[in-house]
């Protein structure tokens, strides 16, 4: 005759529904009933904003905008920002995609950024569209904009006509790279990071990939980095200081809930685990944690 | 309800019919995903063909050697020469063909590949070759000794060949050990940071857009 469970047996079969239940109220309460959380800007931020804030007008900045819908986000809020920082400074701006769905979601964004700052498409900015990546193209990329890239995305008009276009030719032109999107190749810090080009760098990631881009950060080859929408909000607080935000932005609102996510896995683990030792111990080999 | 009131309802429905697998597998769920895969990957053919292969290679190819450009023409017959060497692997008697360009991709790779570690990685080595004690402020020495004994125990970690009986080393390797998995925990956690980020961004997106309930 099979015994009843008790608590601790019955804790540890949950319906794994319940901590999905779980989870979704505790991220979607703060989105409700918001709170204010303190932001501390770190250092890999600050780096990223000052990178960008050290661009004088008239300097090329190339960027690699290839978030897409499955970055949302992470990336969005980092864009968001950088691409009204970069208007602002008045800097002349490639924009590129090494994903096909880039550009479709970064192109309307740009053109709001810049036509808040007046920012004129052909002389001041301009879309190459998408071209995936391998080492090789990274390399040949660097070294002939012209070669790669024939024509721009918006229109389709043949990038030697573009005014811009036509005194910027390869990497040695540009400024500062920055590449937004999930997970940027390290082929950017590789070959135009890296000699001839030595190009000052910077990356807004997700979070995920934010462990293995710290060791660049360390030694420099990466000026700044915004990590998720943590980096995201540390960087809209930034931007909020400087006068070119009026408030926080998507990065602070998706950082809320975040902040009361891990909780409940903290929760959840702990839980499982005294479960797992405090449940009684049931004939040879069906018991607690230690008895296995 | 216009264009965009319509676009808001179908990707609150995706949204909807996605998650419901969290409830348990289901039909829709399954209908849903798939035209999002062929959403993904019809989308992905456009853009490759219309931004990428067409313009860089079918259009100096179809124009001839006669179309104004004869270095586009003459690169694009290379490539579609190098491409189609691939195929013969499905031809026993003409395989050796294939290997021509497997030898040159394998060789442009392992080229491309070593100058490119060169150029990422050498910074890092020389990062770790500094002095460790300096003239900078007492928390940069700290950081500068933890980044000797983390090195030091992870190195040790893969030291195969020899020093079994050494225990420094075992007790190295030990260390080394827990090191790596600190660090692996590191990693998950940023994982499932990003995995509650877009699940925050989804729920954001019903309530706001969709349900209207917050701002």
């Amino acid at each position: 005759m099979n015994e009843p469970m008790t608590f601790w047996e019955k804790v540890e079969n949950l319906d794994r529904r319940w901590l999905f239940l779980a989870t979704f109220l505790i991220v979607t309460i703060p989105m409700i009933k918001p709170v204010r959380l303190p932001i501390v800007v770190t250092d890999e931020t600050r780096g990223y904003y000052n990178s960008l804030n050290a661009l004088k007008a008239g300097d090329v900045v190339f960027l690699n905008s290839a978030w897409d819908a499955g970055s949302l986000a992470e990336n969005r809020p980092q864009a968001l920002g950088t691409y009204e920082q970069l208007m602002k400074k008045g800097v002349r701006l490639i924009v590129y995609s090494s994903g096909d769905k880039g550009p479709q979601f970064s192109l309307p964004l740009l053109r709001q950024a810049a036509a808040k700052y007046g920012r004129k498409y052909g002389t001041d900015w301009v879309d190459v569209g998408f071209l995936p990546i391998d080492p090789p193209t990274v390399q040949a990329i660097a070294q002939d904009f012209h070669g790669m890239f024939k024509r721009d995305y918006p229109d389709g008009t043949p990038i030697e006509q573009i005014p811009l276009m036509q005194s910027v030719k390869s990497m040695h032109d540009v400024a500062l790279f920055v590449d937004i999107e999930y997970q940027p190749t390290e082929d950017w810090i590789k070959f135009v990071n890296g000699p001839p080009y030595h190009t000052p760098m910077i990356f807004g990631v997700a979070s995920i990939v934010s462990t293995s881009m710290f060791p660049y950060v360390a030694t420099g080859q990466l000026k700044g980095m915004l990590v998720g929408p943590r980096g995201a909000a540390e960087y809209e607080k930034l931007l909020v200081d400087d006068g070119t935000y009026p408030n926080f932005g998507e990065g602070y609102r998706t950082v809320l809930p975040l902040g009361f996510a891990p909780v409940i896995i903290v929760f959840f683990v702990l839980l499982g685990n005294l479960a797992f030792y405090l449940k009684p111990r049931r004939g040879a080999g069906g018991g607690g944690g230690l008895a296995r | 309800m216009n264009f965009d009131t319509a676009g808001v309802w179908l990707a609150a429905l995706g949204t909807l019919a996605i998650y419901s697998f969290l409830y348990k597998e289901n039909r829709v769920f399954r209908l849903v995903e798939h035209i999002f895969t062929g959403l993904a990957v019809g989308y992905t053919f456009y853009a490759t063909w219309t931004q990428v292969l067409q313009p860089k290679w079918w259009n100096p190819l179809v124009a001839g050697p006669g179309g104004g450009n004869q270095v586009a023409f003459l690169v694009a017959l290379v490539a579609l020469s190098l491409g189609a060497l691939w195929y013969f692997q499905f031809i026993p008697k003409y395989r050796w063909l294939s290997y021509i360009v497997i030898g040159v991709t394998v060789g442009a790779t392992a080229g491309t590949t070593f100058k490119g570690e060169y150029n990422a990685q050498l910074p890092q080595v020389m990062a770790l070759m500094q002095p460790v004690i300096s003239r900078h402020p007492p928390y940069v020495l700290w950081n500068n000794l933890i980044m000797l004994f983390t090195f030091s125990a992870i190195l040790s970690y893969f030291f195969f060949s020899f020093g079994e009986k050494s225990v420094t080393l075992e007790k190295g390797r030990l260390v080394g050990r827990y090191l790596m998995m600190l660090t692996f925990g590191v990693f998950f956690g940023n994982t499932v940071m990003t995995r509650f980020a877009v699940m925050i961004e989804r729920v954001q997106f019903l309530l706001r857009d969709w349900l209207h309930w917050i701002r």
